[in-house]
């Protein structure tokens, strides 16, 4: 999730495989961790954000590699042309409009991302989350049905942005189904739910996903994506700044 | 043996208060010295008066043109969810929905008395490398609002003093000179810039400064960047909609029927504002009366000097009296020939003032006050422009004169009536 | 001629003046009407000016601030990771030497509210040492000031109404049937929260000249919360809604966090870091991070406390992105008071917290810091405002010697400022509204003074012979002038005597009870202009009273000097002469 660099990447599945057993917190984390199981992917995606009683829908065309890398072209007519390259850590945005790159930093990363329920700072932590939290085990539990494992994470440093998480892991097929953020006090902040998981190619992936900013009144934005390539080699040219200045 | 059956009455009172009126006349002039005084003090009470009002229904002008012509028009539209945030200006509340500008401005267009509807954007943007960290974009489509007003008040011109307008459609803006001024910035620069979309989006936008504007309002500029309305539109993907709609009436007064008009058309989703619901031209027009009690205690100051004049005179004719009352002039006549005199006074003092002050306002109808410089950027907070003119018509000159002469005369009227409690016979003897 | 020699002239010049009286009675009155209409004007702009100015020190600085040398220079971004520790020991010197303090941290957030969100500028503070200095917390409306220990904020009234907390004082009939319902448990309170509300009687709102008017429709009608309403009732109205949940609210901020980045990357620390450093910042910098190869980045090595703060300020100096940290933040409290204080800064978009909840994890992990300690003089008037004994230096010294008398120096990075430092906008502001109105006063006198020396000139014409013969029987030229304008002097005396008496009698009910402007301020939401709300008040200001009566009687008497003059310089014979 955090892990994944970038939005679009928090929809991606865990790996999909059954727990045998009770698993430790630390095994949980780690596969969550090294949940990538494609090397590259492309994509359609769909971004609804549903908001002070309106309904923006956005829609882009996005490319992943691993973990570091991502890039995505927003294709609606409204913000056609606006590119977002996340790579080495980095958050870069190209305007149509300016015809340049800019870096997004400081205060800046606080706020919402093309007016959706994320930060851009949300997509932007790379370390995983087993370096930056402790994991505990909550047990088992019930979700929509489902069993599940809940995992509690609390930060190691106390710079953290999101100090506790807590993660609801599908306990026959690992995906992610629900992970909330909370702030220091301990209140809940953000919360995202799995709503579709896609079998591609055999392997179990997620396609559709709801966020909500609880601190914005009936604020939702609801990630779906389209046509799903995975594990298509990608040429480095893509994620690079000469792309979004393409 | 009265008069009456002398015959002299009938004859007498055909010339009555003309004749009375030429005596008056005459007798200012006894005294030279002292009348110069008098016409001095009420000269110098209806000289302030001429000016001060000059200067307020000049301030009354400035904030309505302010206003009309930076904030209002003479009517303005938004959404109404835009008015419940105004203060945030965003723009993702157009008016009516979003629909296209041209199609409500052809509709408005039909109510009569309408002249213009400009389509216009106001927002906020963060600048990313300046010394300057935020400055409102205001999207306006210039050669139609410069063409319709003059938007620098002071020079009565479009106010452009570097450079040229922002081209339509294109990457260019304008910025005020006290912004230039103080970001450092001039033709040619590029200013990098964010807003925010009328979708939620981030929008990154660095266009060429291609001229620098002087409004002399200080609130315009130094904080506002002009852009051609379409091109804003576009960068914030408003679609053919717009944020707001100003309309410009042939006369103003007609802004009541036109807001109603408006409002009717549009539905109650949009708010319809007349420029006169404007928080600061409502309070001018409250400040008035207080303006009024200033005027009238001038005046009644200046009174006293005339009342002063008229009691010495009194006492100095005191054996005048005697024999105009012995000759037969009635006590009434006296006292009107008294209080025509004062009234000679203060009609003649005031006219001096008036003259005066009507010159002064004159020549400041012409040219200026820079308030800006006496009073630094005090009037950033009120809508007004840096440079008052002093409004100058003759409504404000007979006013003030009119109050000259009332005022005076009736505090003259007081002396005037002792005159009449001479006891003519008493009085010759002194 | 002696000065006893002009003297006796009074008698003289006492007589004359009552040869005329209306003439000398009207010359009176206009002396005093300008008099009295510049001691009043005077004194409305003085009393606002300085109102202002206690205002500010007694409601938002205090008479000057301690605080990092770093937060001063950035006072308008108020970064918040500016903190300084041991506030207490400050505190104790400063105590020891005569001076009160109060610790504050001072942080932005946004405030949620049942009804909507504002963004709030809290204020971290001690209430007891608060109460020292600053005087806004005997001011609190409804409820009460906030307690140590507690998640619980007081609100300013303004951000209160537009967050619908607490009780409103001027809602709509809707408005106000909405809150009846929602926060009534029974028909008897339905009914006591009504009848604490009057209609409005009249279209117009707000005080006399500057009321607006509005539009009235059905269930706009506005309500008036009844000025007579007990404090039992408030009190139990207060309850009703903090026991529906009216008052509960959240604070969303963003903690920020000074730290040295453990590890920089190699194209960050190339990119943004070094080229940002100033160039003798860059050996301390390079000394503390030690490159590794194989992780292509920067690690910190350095140990000490002293040097890794040096680091950072040097990172901050250059807008280092990576030295601060963001944390976010949510805290559930409860609002407890509402402030309507007599400045506009606590009334506004303010909210007051306790210090001691926001030292952990439940509050902005505080550890010990605060932005800043305000201090005022220990047992000063709030009438006064700070002098000498509070200014930067003198302060300073204090305070230096209250921690040398505790075995402390104070660190080089703290220093104090004065509440001038923080006002130069207001300030400047003032200096120009008191001037403009002067000037009508100004004309005004000089009218009065061409009454006087008209005034004069006639007596002057009028006893012509006289002044013939008083010179024929031997009075000198100098005891004519002197004896004149002794004549216009004692005009001069009465008129502002009369004048001061008038002002006075103005000026009393102004001071005492001031002009409500309360509708204006609704609209101008406080903070520009005179730091003052609703009720201007006026002042006694004792030197221009008196300033004003003495030039007045100078002026006056001067203006007898040149038709004076002109009159003794006619040969004797010819004012004898003269009819």
């Amino acid at each position: 999730m955090k892990k994944k660099l970038f939005f679009i990447m928090l929809l991606a599945s865990v790996a999909s495989f059954a727990f045998a057993q009770t698993p430790t917190a630390a095994e949980l984390l780690a596969r969550v961790d090294a949940n990538e199981i494609f090397n590259t992917i492309e994509y359609d995606g769909e971004m609804i954000i549903e908001h002070q009683n309106r309904r923006f829908v956005k829609t882009f065309r996005g490319w992943g590699r691993g973990n570091a890398d991502s890039f995505i072209e927003f294709t609606n007519p409204e913000d056609r042309g606006i590119r977002y390259l996340k790579t080495d850590g980095r958050l870069f945005v190209y305007s149509p409009d300016t015809e340049r790159i800019t870096l997004i930093s400081g205060h800046m990363l606080r706020e919402s991302m093309m007016g959706s329920d994320m930060s851009y700072e949300d997509t932007m932590d790379n370390a995983s989350l087993a370096s930056r939290y402790n994991p505990i085990l909550l047990g088992p539990d019930i979700l929509n049905g489902r069993p599940v494992w809940m995992l509690e994470l609390n930060a190691k440093s106390r710079t953290e942005s999101y100090p506790r998480r807590m993660l609801w892991i599908d306990q026959e097929n690992g995906d992610l189904l629900r992970y909330e953020l909370f702030a220091l006090s301990g209140a809940k902040l953000k919360e995202y739910n799995l709503i579709r998981v896609e079998v591609i190619d055999g392997r179990r992936f997620p396609v559709e996903g709801e966020m909500r900013d609880l601190l914005r009144r009936g604020s939702r934005t609801t990630f779906i994506m389209r046509n799903v390539v995975l594990d298509r080699p990608i040429a480095d040219s893509v994620f690079t700044q000469r792309n979004l200045r393409r | 043996m009265n008069n009456e059956q002398l015959g002299i009455e009938n004859k007498y009172k055909q010339g009555g208060t003309a004749t009375l009126i030429k005596i008056a006349y005459r007798n200012i002039w006894r005294n030279k010295r002292r009348t110069i005084f008098c016409f001095a003090a009420v000269g110098v009470a209806v000289f302030f008066i001429v000016v001060y009002s000059s200067m307020i229904e000049g301030m009354i002008k400035s904030i309505n043109d302010t206003v009309q012509i930076y904030e209002l028009g003479h009517v303005r539209v938004v959404s109404s969810t835009f008015e419940a945030e105004k203060e945030y200006l965003p723009v993702q509340y157009p008016v009516a929905d979003g629909a296209s500008w041209r199609e409500l401005a052809a509709s408005i267009s039909n109510i009569p008395g309408v002249r213009h509807v400009f389509p216009r954007i106001t927002t906020f943007a963060s600048l990313q490398e300046s010394t300057i960290k935020h400055a409102i974009l205001w999207g306006i489509n210039i050669a139609d609002e410069m063409a319709a007003n003059n938007f620098n008040l002071t020079d009565r011109s479009d106010g452009l003093i570097e450079g040229r307008w922002p081209a339509p459609g294109g990457n260019e803006i304008a910025i005020g000179r006290v912004f230039a001024h103080k970001s450092g910035m001039t033709i040619g620069d590029e200013i990098f810039l964010r807003t925010t979309s009328a979708h939620f989006s981030d929008r990154f936008w660095s266009p060429m400064i291609t001229g620098i504007f002087s409004f002399d309002y200080i609130k315009i500029d130094e904080q506002y960047i002009i852009a051609d309305f379409e091109r804003l539109q576009r960068l914030l993907a408003l679609g053919e909609g717009t944020q707001s709609l100003v309309i410009f009436a042939d006369d103003e007064k007609q802004s009541a029927s036109i807001t109603a008009a408006v409002q009717n058309l549009l539905g109650n989703d949009n708010v319809v504002t007349e420029w006169s619901d404007n928080y600061w031209v409502a309070v001018m027009r409250m400040v008035m009366p207080l303006y009024t009690i200033i005027f009238l205690i001038f005046l009644i100051v200046a009174s006293f000097l005339i009342i002063n004049t008229v009691v010495m005179i009194i006492h100095e004719r005191i054996k005048e009296i005697g024999m105009m009352g012995c000759l037969g002039m009635t006590r009434n006549e006296i006292v009107k020939v008294f209080f025509f005199e004062s009234i000679f006074m203060a009609a003649f003092g005031a006219f001096a003032g008036v003259i005066v002050g009507g010159i002064v306002a004159g020549i400041f109808s012409e040219y200026p006050i820079r308030m800006g410089d006496l009073y630094g950027n005090t009037f950033a907070e009120m809508p007004m422009s840096q440079s008052i003119f002093l409004a100058f018509n003759f409504f404000i000159l007979i006013r003030a004169w009119i109050m000259g002469v009332v005022v005076a005369s009736l505090f003259t009227l007081i002396p005037s009536i002792k005159s009449a409690f001479v006891e003519p016979v008493e009085a010759l003897r002194r | 001629m002696t000065l006893f020699g002009i003297w006796e002239l009074k008698k003289l010049a006492l007589r004359n003046l009552t040869r005329h009286k209306v003439k000398t009675i009207l010359t009176l009155a206009a002396i005093m009407v300008s008099v009295a209409l510049y001691i009043v004007l005077n004194s409305w702009l003085g009393g606002m000016a300085i109102q202002s100015r206690r205002n500010i020190v007694n409601f938002e600085i205090g008479a000057a601030k301690l605080q990092t040398r770093l937060y001063f220079e950035r006072k308008d971004e108020m970064p918040s990771y500016e903190t300084f520790l041991d506030w207490e020991i400050f505190h104790e010197a400063l105590y020891r030497e005569g001076y009160v303090s109060a610790p504050r941290f001072v942080f932005s957030g946004t405030l949620f509210s049942q009804s909507g969100s504002a963004p709030i500028l809290f204020h971290g503070i001690n209430p007891a040492a608060e109460k020292e200095v600053l005087r806004y917390a005997q001011y609190v409306d409804f409820g009460r000031f906030v307690q140590d220990g507690n998640f619980e904020i007081a609100l300013g009234t303004v951000a209160a109404e537009r967050l619908r907390v607490g009780i409103p004082t001027r809602p709509l009939r809707l408005e106000l049937e909405e809150l009846i319902a929602s926060v009534a448990r029974s028909q008897a309170e339905a009914d006591f929260i009504r009848s604490l509300y009057d209609i409005t009687p009249s279209v117009r709102r707000g005080g006399d000249i500057f009321s607006t008017e509005e539009r009235i429709v059905e269930g706009n009608e506005r309500m008036i919360l009844g000025r007579n309403a007990s404090q039992a009732d408030l009190d139990r109205y207060w309850n009703i809604i903090a026991a529906s949940g009216r008052n509960d609210v959240r604070i969303n901020a963003i903690i920020d966090i000074k730290a040295a980045p453990e590890m920089i990357r190699r194209h960050r620390w190339e990119n943004e870091l070094w080229p940002a450093l100033r160039p003798e910042d860059r050996v301390l910098v390079a000394a503390a991070y030690v490159y590794e190869d194989f992780m292509d980045a920067y690690h910190l090595v350095e140990q000490d406390e002293r040097q890794l703060n040096l680091i950072l300020d040097a990172m901050i100096r250059a807008e280092y992105a990576g030295a601060i940290r963001h944390v976010n933040q949510l805290m559930d409290v409860v609002v407890v008071g509402v402030i309507n204080s007599p400045a506009p800064l606590p009334n506004g978009n303010t909210a007051f917290i306790p210090l001691d909840v926001l030292q952990d994890r439940a509050g902005m992990m505080l550890e010990g810091g605060v932005t800043e300690l305000i201090i005022r003089e220990r047992g000063v008037p709030d009438s006064r405002l700070p002098g000498q004994s509070e200014s930067s230096a003198v302060i300073t010294a204090a305070l230096e010697l209250g921690l040398a008398s505790m075995g402390r120096t104070l660190p080089d990075e703290l220093a104090v400022f004065v509440w001038q430092d923080y006002m130069q906008d207001y300030l400047g502001y003032e200096a120009l509204q008191t001037g403009a109105p002067q000037v009508v006063a100004g004309l005004l006198l000089f009218l009065s003074f061409l009454v006087i020396s008209c005034t004069i000139l006639l007596a002057i014409l009028e006893r012509t012979k006289e002044i013939g013969m008083m010179r024929a029987l031997g009075m000198t030229d100098r005891q004519m002038i002197m004896l004149y304008m002794l004549e216009a002097g004692f005009l001069g005396f009465i008129g502002s005597v009369l004048g001061i008496i008038l002002g006075c009698i103005i000026n009393y009910p102004l001071v005492k009870y001031g002009i409500d402007f309360s509708a204006m301020g609704d609209l101008m939401d406080g903070g520009i202009g005179f730091r003052t709300t609703a009720i201007f008040r006026s002042m006694w200001n004792v030197p221009i009273i008196i300033g004003a009566g003495i030039a007045a009687t100078l002026l006056s008497s001067f203006m007898a000097f040149l038709p004076t003059r002109r009159a003794v310089k006619k040969p004797i014979t010819d004012s004898l002469r003269f009819e």
